[in-house]
């Protein structure tokens, strides 16, 4: 428990202080946001008017104590591009994301998983040379490819959905499941096809461990050797991996939102940095953080769940 | 006489070496393990004693099979049998326990699951309440403390000793014909070598089960077995009861491991052991592979293998200085 609370300390810790790295760093690069969004035509005045509704000309200390005082009340300022609550954007774009993320994984874990234990299952035949040449493939293909062919194929020629046109979840529920499990699959493809060969390696480093032999002694089958004995040993060599899929899937990913035309986390992120609209840039960037300090602190608690050797050696 | 639980007829082991290879590791070797003795099988590292019991569980490494022979026991050949019935035979009639108790128990599974599985599987008609009890039962038999306790316990919480009991009580729990014990004692530190020597020779009593007891050590063989095999370089050089074999051993190789064990008189004296080592299998090999390091040497040691030679009752050699 101690080890927990602990843990979840330094998880504040690092949050706080990548709040403050990205603050400082969106604050130390040249350029006037006021300067950028009036154009350099506008007045003196007139830009410090500006500054002065956006708080850009007070110390950068107060900026900061402002920006996070309002963030621990959920008021994450407003956004200068679609003059807007930053809030109520990522309000719109979480969902989104989230949905497709959650899409993502599912096809990762359910395939990727058994894919892997049945590719150790496989050595030493020829269905290993078949099962790495297709991994491959999928690790190589890059997911905009696999989204620009996807669209070609299931889009524009089978018209299993329309490209570029999304549909929201609370429409057309069906529809939307639809429309994003194509991006969600191009997402998954090349994640999984990471996932099935770590799935294998440690299956195959767990298969030469003495503990194996001892299973086969006792009669265990090669199938309840595998996810009885050797899964459960095997996965926590994965847990990490998996931890950094959710983190990736979660935060959006920039290159298949803009693909697809998904109005998500990703194309949000895009639009606020080629704007300069700082208000939002940080708060998305420290949004992305939690999601990865927060994925990786369970991967710790899961992986202590599953291994109890590694409690004990936390204690001595 | 008594009855032939397993008989070992001409069995003969290849190796394939890394650069494709074969070699003979176990060469023409035949004996019988007869009902409710303790018999072991000593010799030096690498003279294919550990092959030997792998391949009568059914668990040699990838690069070691079968050229030639059987091994019977009852109605099963068990170089030739399916992969189901080994399933069926192993843990059941048949099992084992290791050398490394440390790696051999699983990590993520508790103790009182990983000794009730041979139950589980061989005996699908008892209910998990029934398993767990006979678990229970049979680690307070094999002199663990706090059963309860222990069978929520991972292995990494139990010591060296402890582990070993476990193993013993997992290889026994479905009361096998033959257990067979590699080199138990070897990882163990003295005192609880004692006492795994005497758990096993409880078992073998009070069980009726068989064992097949692997060792390099002859004094613990001395403690334990009924009958002994000397293995050299893949041959069995000699074999008999243990007190024959060790008041009046009589091949060469035999004499030489008993005099290297220390004792007492020799206090301050330079330890005696037997000259050279034992050739891998990728060695060229005499006709009698001992004749290299073996003092007594003759000519014709270097062009057959010796015949069987009945010394006394149940006391065989294979020694040319006996033709």
């Amino acid at each position: 428990m101690k080890y927990f609370i602990r843990k979840f300390l330094i998880l504040i810790l690092t949050v706080f202080l990548i709040s403050l790295m990205t603050f400082v760093a969106f604050h130390v690069i040249p350029g006037d946001p006021a300067r950028l969004i009036l154009g350099t035509s506008a007045s003196e005045e007139a830009v410090e008017a500006l500054r002065e509704k956006l708080g850009t000309n007070m110390p950068l200390t107060v900026q900061y104590r402002n920006w996070i005082s309002g963030f621990l009340r959920g008021d994450f300022g407003t956004s200068i591009k679609y003059r807007m609550p930053v809030a109520s954007l990522m309000h719109d774009r979480i969902p989104v994301t989230t949905l497709l993320g959650v899409m993502s994984l599912v096809l990762i874990l359910l395939i990727g998983i058994p894919l892997g234990i049945f590719s150790a299952r496989v050595r030493n035949t020829p269905g290993e040379h078949v099962l790495n040449f297709i991994n491959i493939l999928g690790i190589s293909f890059p997911n905009f490819f696999l989204s620009i062919i996807f669209i070609w194929i299931f889009g524009l020629t089978l018209h299993w959905f329309t490209p570029g046109r999304y549909i929201s979840f609370d429409r057309d529920w069906a529809g939307c499941l639809r429309f994003m499990f194509w991006p969600a699959l191009s997402v998954a493809i090349p994640q999984t096809a990471v996932l099935v060969k770590y799935v294998r390696t440690a299956m195959l480093e767990q298969l030469r461990e003495d503990y194996v032999r001892t299973a086969r002694g006792k009669g265990v089958g090669e199938t309840a050797i595998l996810y009885v004995h050797v899964f459960k040993n095997a996965i926590v060599a994965v847990v990490p991996l998996i931890g950094m899929i959710i983190a990736s899937v979660l935060s959006g990913s920039i290159i298949i939102e803009q693909v697809y035309g998904i109005p998500g986390i990703g194309k949000l992120l895009i639009s606020s940095v080629t704007s300069r609209d700082f208000p939002l840039t940080q708060t998305l960037v420290v949004y992305i953080a939690v999601i990865i300090v927060v994925i990786n602190f369970l991967v710790d608690i899961v992986i202590q769940i599953i291994d109890p050797r590694i409690r004990l050696s936390d204690r001595s | 006489m008594k009855e032939t639980l397993l008989n070992v007829k001409h069995l003969t082991l290849g190796v394939t070496e890394r650069d494709g290879s074969v070699n003979k590791a176990v060469d023409d070797i035949s004996f019988e393990v007869r009902k409710g003795e303790i018999l072991g099988i000593v010799g030096e590292s690498g003279c294919g004693k550990s092959l030997t019991v792998m391949t009568l569980m059914g668990l040699m490494k990838d690069d070691v099979f079968v050229m030639d022979g059987q091994i019977l026991f009852g109605q099963d050949d068990l170089v030739r049998v399916t992969p189901e019935r080994r399933r069926q035979i192993n843990g059941n009639e048949l099992s084992i326990i290791y050398q490394e108790p440390m790696t051999s128990l699983n990590p993520l599974i508790k103790i009182g699951r990983q000794v009730g599985e041979p139950l589980r599987l061989h005996r699908k008609d008892l209910s998990d309440a029934e398993i767990d009890r006979m678990v229970l039962e049979l680690l307070t038999e094999v002199g663990i403390q706090n059963p309860g306790q222990i069978m929520k316990s991972y292995p990494h919480q139990l010591s060296g000793g402890m582990r070993q009991r476990v193993m013993i009580a997992m290889a026994s729990i479905c009361r096998p014909r033959i257990l067979v014990a590699d080199e138990p004692t070897t990882a163990l530190d003295v005192t609880t070598q004692a006492h795994v020597l005497s758990l096993l020779k409880r078992v073998n009593e009070e069980f009726g089960t068989t064992i097949l007891f692997i060792s390099h050590d002859l004094g613990v063989i001395n403690r334990i077995c009924d009958r002994v095999l000397i293995m050299y370089a893949g041959k069995i050089v000699e074999r008999g009861r243990t007190r024959d074999i060790l008041n009046h051993p009589a091949h060469q190789y035999t004499k030489g491991l008993i005099r290297s064990i220390p004792t007492r008189d020799q206090k301050g004296k330079d330890l005696i052991c037997i000259p050279g080592r034992v050739p891998s299998t990728m060695d060229p090999r005499e006709p009698c592979p001992f004749a290299p390091r073996c003092g007594h040497t003759m000519e014709v040691c270097r062009q057959t293998f010796p015949e069987c030679r009945e010394l006394a009752k149940d006391h065989i050699v294979y020694c040319h200085m006996f033709d």
